[in-house]
């Protein structure tokens, strides 16, 4: 391989990433408000200044490539060594335990992950189908710089790593000259099984997950056992050092002069698979659960037109709810399942063990702060908006008759009443689970507390059901090109989720506790409903 | 829509960061016409269309509409706006949405007929209107957005390059669809064809410079038209370099 190409295919490498970097950079700068605006848009053009960006840029990454090396070393490798200590290790066995944690996690499971000759990368499609570069120049340009690069990266926190265990001279040695070498086999290995079966061993989840847990029982399965007995050191062993190394240098050859990377990057770029944008493909990942499928619905479904005797935004929201049955109306099943079964099994314990009747009635009692977070999760809301938006209303709101404060409050209450009914069903179910519960336990409840309990579960059931209706009304997140993009609606999101799981460490009795809930969810439900009939015809729109 | 009407546009003006699109695009629009908007791309056809239909605010200028002598400001509701790329609900069949748009907008429609009427005006066959929007090709979804506004007959009629996209078949119909409804409409085609603007429209408007100029529509057919219009769009280069 001529050196030289290589240097060319790097550097043309380089100032593409560098330069996509600087892009996004000021592109970053200029949505911040206030700043943003005095960024003009011909910053973009100014190529020198573009370039000092991206040597700044390239340097951080250089650090932040670092700086995760030496996280993984100290999380992975150094602190369940250090929390094993009083265990009572030698020094040397604890550089023992050292190398073979790594090698079991780094050098077996880690070797055989993603392979650089046959990665799907934004930057290779741009590369090699855009910029048309040579694919065989630019794969084995990429592989070695790529394991290169890795190397010294973790060269510092590997030595450094290595001393603080407790590794000899020897040891440090054979492991900066293993590890590349280990490293190198496991990109030829997946090579080799790629040629002989066209399929690339990483893309296989189940493999690959496998091999993650096997990796890390077998590292960890010393400490936990607290035996200093390290397998793995012997890696790293001269006479397994001289191994690796042959074996290393013949990946190396086998890697360099491997004749299929013209193929392989014709396999493996395929146009569909790869979005030279990764903020699109997460975007598209966002709604793929509510995307509709053929199974859904039926052809004759379609004929029958049997909600004709509706109108308007009744019957568009009656044919939307049946045609989302299995985001809805599945879900709900299995939440009652759910509650039937737990109901049963808890039914029949009390029958059969009497001695359980008067703790698990004060049990429950107290349980109640736990039901915020139970319904948090019971309840159908957030799946549903995001069906809403991604196969109604980003279409529909480019209409607009579709954006009339009248169509879209009517729009809003139908959509409410539907979500609050399922919701309600599933609370009334576990209302007469809990009150069955409680009969059976045989300890008399008083009324008071008996009906706070249930209205507190209605109540949260209803406070759900608004709540995400309500976050997507006034806060409509999502833009035509499925990105998010309202820091208000993240912010609510997480105080209610914080909220509910706060809920979690409150032990109380039903009637104190059924105050604060009741007036909560009271209050925040009459705000909200509120805010929607003040900003959702404003605020309901694509952003 | 009885009687004369025209829309009156007076200096729209628009920007995108430091890029001005529209520099006070202003013309008058007159009913029964249809209007060639051509222009290069990028020049500005589809931001006056948004402009217009109030998904885009413009930053300066106005839209007003004239009914038998009777001067208003434009309102979206008085615009039918078919979008380049359609954009209908994808989990309604055809005939499902048609149902959902009369319901809707009942009292705009003065003369309501059948849904299935409506469909073979647009030549859909039965069979496809009982299929989910998502599986209609783009050019049975842009029958349906035109449909929409033969139903409601809104005013004014802006189309973002409509037939550009069509098979010969689909786009011959469009064009016989659009000369019968002309009469009850100001209708606004903008498209970068030079063709399709001769063979469709009565009055040419050239999108340039952020300007509208108008074509003298007498040389709509003449040999010297292509070349003039060339002329001056060639010339926006100019006032871009200035």
């Amino acid at each position: 391989m001529n050196i030289n190409n290589m240097k060319n295919t790097l550097l043309g490498v380089f100032h593409i990433s560098t330069a996509s970097m600087a892009n996004r950079l000021i592109y970053f700068v200029k949505r911040i408000p206030l700043i943003g605006k005095a960024v003009p848009d011909g910053i973009y053009a100014q190529m020198e200044l573009k370039q000092g960006l991206a040597v700044v840029a390239a340097l951080f990454y250089a650090l932040y490539r670092l700086f995760c090396k030496a996280l993984y070393v100290g999380l992975m490798v150094l602190l369940p060594l250090l929390l094993a200590m009083e265990d009572g290790f030698t020094r040397a066995q604890q550089g023992d335990l050292f190398l073979h944690i790594f090698f079991f996690l780094s050098c077996l499971a880690g070797a055989v992950q993603a392979p650089k000759a046959l990665e799907a990368k934004p930057n290779k499609f741009i590369c090699i189908r855009l910029v048309g570069m040579d694919p065989e120049e630019y794969t084995r340009s990429m592989v070695l710089f790529y394991h290169g690069s890795e190397f010294l990266y973790f060269l510092p926190s590997l030595l450094i790593g290595g001393i603080i265990a407790g590794c000899n001279a020897w040891q440090l040695i054979g492991l900066i000259l293993a590890f590349p070498c280990y490293r190198l086999m496991g990109e030829a290995l997946q090579l080799i099984v790629y040629r002989r079966t066209k399929r690339v061993l990483s893309t296989s989840y189940v493999l690959i997950s496998i091999l993650l847990v096997a990796g890390a029982i077998l590292a960890y399965a010393p400490l936990a056992a607290g035996s200093a007995y390290a397998v793995g050191r012997w890696a790293f062993f001269f006479p397994a050092v001289l191994a690796a190394l042959i074996l290393g240098a013949l990946s190396l050859r086998y890697i360099l002069r491997y004749p299929g990377y013209r193929a392989a990057a014709q396999d493996v770029l395929v146009h569909d698979k790869i979005s030279a944008d990764p903020q699109k493909t997460a975007a598209q990942n966002r709604f793929r659960d509510v995307k509709l499928r053929d199974s859904d619905f039926t052809g004759e479904e379609l004929i029958a037109g049997k909600h004709g005797n509706q109108k308007g935004y009744r019957y568009l929201n009656t044919i939307f709810f049946e045609r989302h049955r299995r985001m809805l109306v599945l879900p709900l099943y299995r939440r009652l399942l759910i509650v039937a079964v737990l109901f049963v099994g808890c039914g029949a314990a009390l029958l059969f063990f009497p001695e359980f009747r008067p703790t698990f009635s004060q049990v429950l009692s107290r349980l109640l702060p736990a039901f915020c977070f139970v319904m948090y999760f019971a309840s159908i809301g957030e799946r549903i908006c995001r069906a809403m938006f991604y196969n109604c209303d980003i279409s529909l709101l480019r209409y607009s008759y579709y954006r009339e404060r009248g169509a879209i409050l009517r729009n809003f209450q139908i959509r409410l009443a539907r979500i609050a009914g399922l919701n309600l069903i599933l609370a009334a179910a576990i209302c007469l689970a809990v009150g069955g519960l409680i009969f059976l336990s045989g300890v008399t409840w008083s009324p008071k507390d008996m009906i706070f309990f249930m209205l507190c579960i209605l109540f949260l059931s209803l406070f759900f059901s608004v709540h995400h209706l309500f976050l997507y009304y006034v806060c409509q997140p999502y833009t035509t090109e499925l990105d998010m993009k309202n820091p208000l609606f993240n912010i609510i999101n997480v105080v209610v989720y914080m909220v509910c799981y706060m809920c979690l460490q409150i032990h109380t009795v039903p009637s104190n506790f059924a105050f604060i809930v009741l007036g909560a969810t009271l209050s925040y439900m009459v705000v909200a409903l509120a805010l929607v009939y003040k900003f959702a015809p404003k605020t309901f729109r694509i952003k | 829509m009885e009687g004369q009407a025209q829309v009156i546009l007076e200096g729209i003006q628009k920007s995108f960061g430091d890029k001005e699109v529209l520099k006070g695009a202003s013309f008058t629009f007159e009913k029964g016409n249809i209007y060639g908007l051509l222009g290069r791309n990028g020049s500005g056809k589809t931001t006056l269309f948004n402009c217009l239909s109030d998904e885009l605010t413009p930053d300066a200028g106005k839209a007003w509409l004239v009914q038998n002598g009777e001067r208003k400001e434009l309102l979206p509701s008085d615009i039918g706006y078919v979008f380049a790329t359609p954009i209908l609900p994808d989990f309604l069949t055809g005939y499902e949405f048609l149902k959902f748009y009369m319901d809707i907008n009942k009292d705009k429609i003065t003369d309501p007929k059948p849904i299935d009427f409506y469909f073979d005006l647009v030549k859909i066959e039965k069979e496809d209107r009982h299929r989910l929007i998502k599986g209609y090709s783009h050019g049975m979804k842009n029958k349906i957005q035109l449909l929409c506004y033969m139903i409601t007959r809104p005013p004014i009629m802006l189309l973002d390059e409509p037939l550009t996209s069509f098979d010969v078949v689909v786009a011959l119909e469009m064009k016989q669809l659009l000369r019968e409804i002309k009469k009850d409409h100001i209708i606004i085609f903008s498209t970068h064809i030079l063709q399709l603007a001769t063979d469709l429209c009565d009055e040419i408007v050239v999108l340039t410079g952020g300007q509208l100029e108008p074509v003298d529509s007498s040389m709509l057919h003449s040999k010297e038209f292509e070349e003039k219009i060339i002329e001056i769009l060639k010339d926006e280069d100019g006032h871009e370099h200035q």
